[in-house]
């Protein structure tokens, strides 16, 4: 059985509901608000995709973050920045895959954009880019949440095991198993596209050869 | 506790599983989006120490979080007295700040609009409790979180260039971005009706907005194309010279699309990119035409 990752009752990612907490940064609220944005903006933003949030909504998915955090600033120790970033990220998006039942259909929508590609070397790069991240978010797309979570924690951001544990709040036995779990997956999940690709390689070849036939008779 | 190698760091990795990973570790997102965010916080556009002093930046929290109120009254009282079209917006600000104050209104609370940001606040995605008010019936039950609908107006300065009639006002006052903060101070201070100034009122004029566009890009996701061209009606009607107006084309040319009406949404995004060719949407509204070639 899967676990719950995030308990909405349990206090908040280990936070300490004080004022010390606020007091234990010298920044100015805005000033601090500022940095976290201009520090975190971007890995927020991969990080609410990642996690599953549909493409149309991670724009606000990100924002929401934010905004969450700019309404508990007081609370946030300097330390935990960071986890609570994150972890926010991961509730958020987790809220936005599910109010939004048709994600398939969006994934759809994707393809059909990528299978409109034309030569603009631009738009070629852009193409190679977005099928990478596809294909990734294919990959991730099969993982359960929880281990996904680690995974593009880990993985693509970077944050250490203890960090992991604090924003999905478990512990860090959990999320180094997890991340082992997810890691497998992955990997396997990539030898199979590995395999796929090679039966749709030997078929092209052969379609071609048949073709080439044709054209000789 | 250290970890595990990273893939990354990992040489004996499926080197595809590398180069998708690095792929995605170097994704960025657009400036655009990033300064909507920024504005829907209330932050300074400038780098970081800027402008505004931590008192202005503690009023604009409060009313960003006001805002989540009006944003959540706005539907209802668009839906119960339609305003007439040419004044809609300004009087929709004040009746709403007035509505959202006194519908926040608790018995211990003397500080409705501050309340939210302490320790009981609500999960980030539980409903803030507008709803507390037998109002809203046009958002129940499908929202997809209230701190959306203050984010939305921040739009206005992604896109303020791009204003077919928006009334300039309405823009300055989210990319200018110094309150006023004697003005913005009385919910704090009195329970008396709140009379809010020109800023808060573009502000709130933008949250309604925002909160139709919200909805009918709802309502396009769950694929309920007629009630999203009626949402979108609903919107031209009241903010015929809305700030979100090429935002409600988009909108609609997606709409039209979901619906099935190829020609209308066609014709419709043609106009649009032609009018708004670096528009943010613009890609959502090419999508949306392609998705109805035969």
């Amino acid at each position: 059985m899967v676990d719950s990752v995030i308990d909405p009752n349990a206090a908040v990612h280990g936070l300490i509901e004080s004022p010390k907490a606020a007091s234990m940064t010298s920044e100015e609220p805005h000033t601090r608000l500022r940095r976290l944005v201009d520090d975190y903006f971007d890995a927020i933003y991969r990080a609410v995709k990642r996690f599953g949030a549909p493409t149309s909504l991670a724009d606000d998915g990100v924002q929401q973050v934010f905004l969450v955090a700019a309404s508990k600033l007081d609370s946030i120790e300097p330390a935990s920045e960071r986890a609570f970033l994150f972890g926010t990220a991961f509730r958020i998006a987790k809220e936005l895959r599910r109010r939004v039942k048709d994600l398939p259909k969006t994934l759809e929508g994707e393809q059909a954009l990528l299978s409109k590609a034309d030569s603009s070397p631009d738009l070629e790069e852009i193409i190679d880019q977005k099928r990478a991240r596809l294909l990734l978010d294919a990959l991730l797309a099969e993982m359960p949440d929880e281990l996904r979570a680690a995974f593009v924690l880990y993985e693509i951001e970077q944050l250490t095991v203890p960090e992991i544990a604090q924003a999905l709040d478990i512990a860090a036995g959990t999320a180094a198993s997890r991340l082992r779990r997810a890691r497998e997956a992955f990997e396997q999940g990539i030898a199979r596209h590995r395999a796929k690709e090679q039966f749709r390689a030997e078929h092209a070849r052969s379609d071609a050869v048949k073709a080439r036939k044709r054209e000789g008779t | 506790m250290d970890g595990p190698k990273r893939i990354l760091d990992d040489p004996s990795i499926d080197p595809l599983a590398r180069s998708l990973l690095k792929e995605a570790a170097g994704e960025v997102a657009a400036p655009a989006i990033k300064a909507k965010t920024i504005a829907a916080l209330g932050l300074p556009a400038a780098a970081s120490g800027a402008g505004a002093s931590a008192g202005a930046f503690g009023v604009w929290k409060a009313m960003t979080i006001g805002a989540l109120l009006v944003g959540g009254a706005a539907t209802w009282t668009m839906t119960q007295t339609p305003p007439s079209p040419l004044t809609s917006a300004p009087n929709t600000g004040v009746a709403l700040s007035a509505s959202a104050v006194s519908a926040s209104e608790t018995p211990t609370s003397e500080t409705p609009a501050l309340k939210l940001p302490t320790s009981d606040m609500p999960s980030p995605m539980t409903p803030i409790p507008v709803a507390s008010n037998p109002v809203a019936p046009a958002q129940s039950g499908r929202t997809i979180g209230p701190t959306l609908r203050t984010a939305r107006p921040a739009l206005a300065s992604s896109i303020g260039a791009l204003h077919e009639h928006g009334p300039p006002a309405a823009t300055s006052a989210l990319a200018g971005a110094t309150p006023d903060v004697t003005e913005a101070t009385p919910p704090k201070e009195s329970p008396s009706p709140v009379r809010p100034s020109a800023e808060p009122r573009a502000e709130a004029s933008l949250a309604a907005e925002a909160h139709v566009l919200e909805r009918a890009r709802l309502e396009i996701v769950e694929h309920r194309a007629a009630a999203a061209l009626a949402t979108l009606d609903g919107y031209d009607r009241s903010f015929p010279f809305g700030s979100l107006r090429p935002e409600a084309t988009a909108l609609r040319v997606e709409a039209l699309a979901t619906a099935g009406d190829r020609s209308a949404a066609r014709s419709l995004g043609a106009h649009f990119l032609a009018k708004y060719p670096e528009h943010p949407a613009a890609s959502r509204v090419r999508r949306a035409m392609d998705g109805t070639n035969p």
